[in-house]
């Protein structure tokens, strides 16, 4: 079983490095790292001018304030929540501290938030920025999520097509529906080869663009997100090459895929566009955690790994139904 | 051996498009199932082979029950498809070593001998399958179902895209696998081949099987023989052919004048349309 296995994984890594994707990948890589290390991070875009209305007969605090017995309990719970706030009230001075958001329009933005729900009482509060990150390196963050995340829903969506369809053009399939091996294997097989390209990619887009000492500290959550996105961008991409009799009725799929569920997300995610809607996209909370760990901010949520291994299960056995399918057909 | 008893098969029930076929292929025979396209053929065998389990009846193949068949029953099988189904990007060689890995090792012939065996040009077994001729293709799928020295072949039109010199290698490999105790269910439409290789032959019309026999005895049995006349009408060259009992009765045609007569004796094909009213092939 595990020989089995292993000639067949042999044979799809084989296959990828025959149909040259992986000069497709290297490819897209080195362009990406390009534009991320040399355009994309040098525009400047500038802070948010701030204007201060000072209307000190207004008074009262924020009802989110909670009150902490000590300094430690409060970097705790800055710790746990990401996206609170601290303030530091002593006579040896006092300090506004919240976790870097990457951004300094919304870094100035938490700063004025905490000086308004604290009553405005003191103007020399000092800051203290935790997890400090660039504009530029804030950038590069942002664009090598995008990348990672476009790389793994689109480009490898593709590639896993282009592999099974010319499988299929050749009568594969139907060797195999006579051969002594597990279907699964095959569908197993084609998700970790997958996976090790997206990893290898990943890791190298990582080192190429971004501080090698915060990247240490993301890969592995990195890496978790990867793990979850690679097999159901496969699962998916495999399920359409069974469902679609010829690659030009693929394409089509694809491009409506492509157009109406993973571009939308990057138009509202990361623009200062709005839309309810978009959080009933599967693709919108794929990339925003995807982004999220990217930024080292909150991980996703023990129901966000439930579903994901749920939808794998599904799609992997609707994978196998489908190609039992197929097998019947050809 | 292979022992179909009442064997049904709908792909929308309730419309069968097998109906309650009965046949037993024993050990170390070549059975010939014969039928034109859309007859059930390629349905029957596809339930043989385990890919159709959705089936009435009973279909017992080298002591495994279809329905139940695990990867024991596939490692004791070969299988010939009508097409030559390779990796076009591998080798010959490469391809049999890949299918090679689903076989317990034991049973693996040695690839240059099965090479050699189908007569692969030794030049060419190195380079990719994709710069061979559909004759080459053939040859190392058929190395390929001979790979694991199957107790059972299945053969789908093994002569197919053939050369004559291919084609009477391949013949003598049928031969040859038969000499060793495997059994031979092949399919085709290609009545001199089911005449040269096969101990009995099945005709299979509309999902019935309508006969089963031996080559020799059918045509035995239907043993009257055909007068063929070639004439000329209005210019044309045309051609009848009729039964030799018929002949004084059928002779009136409009004819320029005879080109030729001539007597042959009935043909398997002769007697499939005969027994079943249709023809085995369109050509």
């Amino acid at each position: 079983m595990i020989k089995q296995f292993l000639a067949v994984l042999r044979n799809d890594f084989k296959a990828v490095f025959r149909s040259k994707q992986y000069l497709i990948l290297l490819g897209s890589l080195l362009l990406y790292s390009f534009y991320i290390n040399f355009i994309y991070s040098q525009g400047d875009i500038p802070g948010y001018q701030v204007y201060v209305y000072d209307a000190l007969t207004q008074s009262g605090s924020a009802a989110e304030i909670t009150q902490v017995n000590s300094e430690q309990g409060l970097y705790d719970m800055l710790n746990m929540d990401r996206e609170a706030i601290g303030v530091v009230k002593s006579k040896s001075g006092s300090k506004i501290i919240y976790n870097d958001t990457g951004s300094p329009r919304l870094n100035n933005l938490k700063y004025y938030y905490a000086w308004q729900a604290t009553g405005r009482e003191s103007a020399d509060y000092n800051t203290q920025i935790l997890g400090s990150i660039t504009q530029s390196e804030q950038k590069r963050i942002e664009m090598t999520s995008v990348v990672v995340f476009f790389e793994i829903t689109a480009i490898s969506f593709l590639s896993i097509a282009a592999l099974f369809f010319k499988e299929k053009q050749m009568g594969i399939i139907k060797v195999y529906s006579i051969l002594p091996v597990k279907k699964s294997m095959l569908v197993l097989s084609k998700i970790v080869v997958f996976l090790v390209l997206k990893i290898c990619f990943v890791l190298l887009m990582g080192l190429l663009n971004l501080d090698i000492a915060y990247f240490q500290q993301i890969v592995l959550k990195v890496m978790t997100q990867i793990l979850v996105l690679s097999p159901l961008m496969v699962l998916l991409g495999f399920m359409c090459s069974l469902q679609y009799r010829n690659f030009k009725q693929f394409v089509f799929a694809y491009t409506v895929i492509i157009v109406a569920f993973t571009s939308p997300v990057f138009l509202f995610v990361n623009t200062q566009l709005n839309w309810r809607g978009i959080r009933y996209f599967p693709t919108y909370h794929l990339y925003n955690n995807l982004r999220q760990v990217f930024f080292n901010r909150a991980t996703p949520s023990a129901g966000y790994y439930l579903v994901c291994g749920a939808t794998l299960i599904i799609l992997y056995l609707i994978n196998l139904k489908m190609i039992n399918r197929e097998m019947k057909r050809s | 051996m292979i022992k179909v008893e009442q064997l049904s098969f709908a792909y929308k029930p309730p419309d069968n498009v097998l109906h309650q076929l009965n046949f037993t292929v024993n050990r170390g025979e070549i059975f010939g199932f014969l039928g034109p396209n859309g007859s059930g053929k390629s349905t029957t065998q596809k339930v043989l082979l385990g890919i159709l389990p959705d089936y009435q009846g009973s279909v017992i193949i080298n002591d495994y029950h279809i329905k139940e068949v695990a990867g024991g029953f596939y490692e004791d099988i070969g299988v010939l498809f009508e097409m030559p189904y390779l990796y076009s990007t591998l080798s010959a060689v490469d391809n049999l070593k890949y299918f090679s890995n689903f076989y317990p090792r034991h049973r693996v012939r040695q690839i240059d001998e099965l090479l050699d065996l189908v007569g692969l040009e030794r030049g060419f077994r190195h380079k990719q399958v994709k710069h061979y001729s559909k004759g080459m293709r053939q040859r190392t799928s058929l190395a390929r179902c001979l790979l694991n020295s199957p107790q059972t072949l299945f053969l789908d039109e093994p002569v197919s895209g053939l050369d004559p010199a291919g084609a009477v290698l391949v013949k003598q490999i049928i031969k040859q696998e038969q000499s060793r105790g495997t059994t031979i269910f092949l399919t085709t439409h290609n009545m001199f081949v089911a005449d040269e290789l096969c101990d009995r032959v099945a005709f299979i019309v509309e999902g019935r099987i309508n006969t089963i026999d031996t080559p020799d005895k059918l045509k035995h049995s239907h043993s009257d023989s055909i007068v063929e006349i070639e004439y000329l009408d209005r210019g044309q060259k045309k051609q009848i052919s009729l039964d030799a009992q018929d002949f004084n009765k059928n002779l009136r045609f409009s004819n320029d004048r005879i080109v030729s007569i001539k007597t042959r004796g009935q043909t398997l094909e002769d007697i499939f349309i005969k027994l079943t009213g249709k023809r085995l092939s369109n050509d």
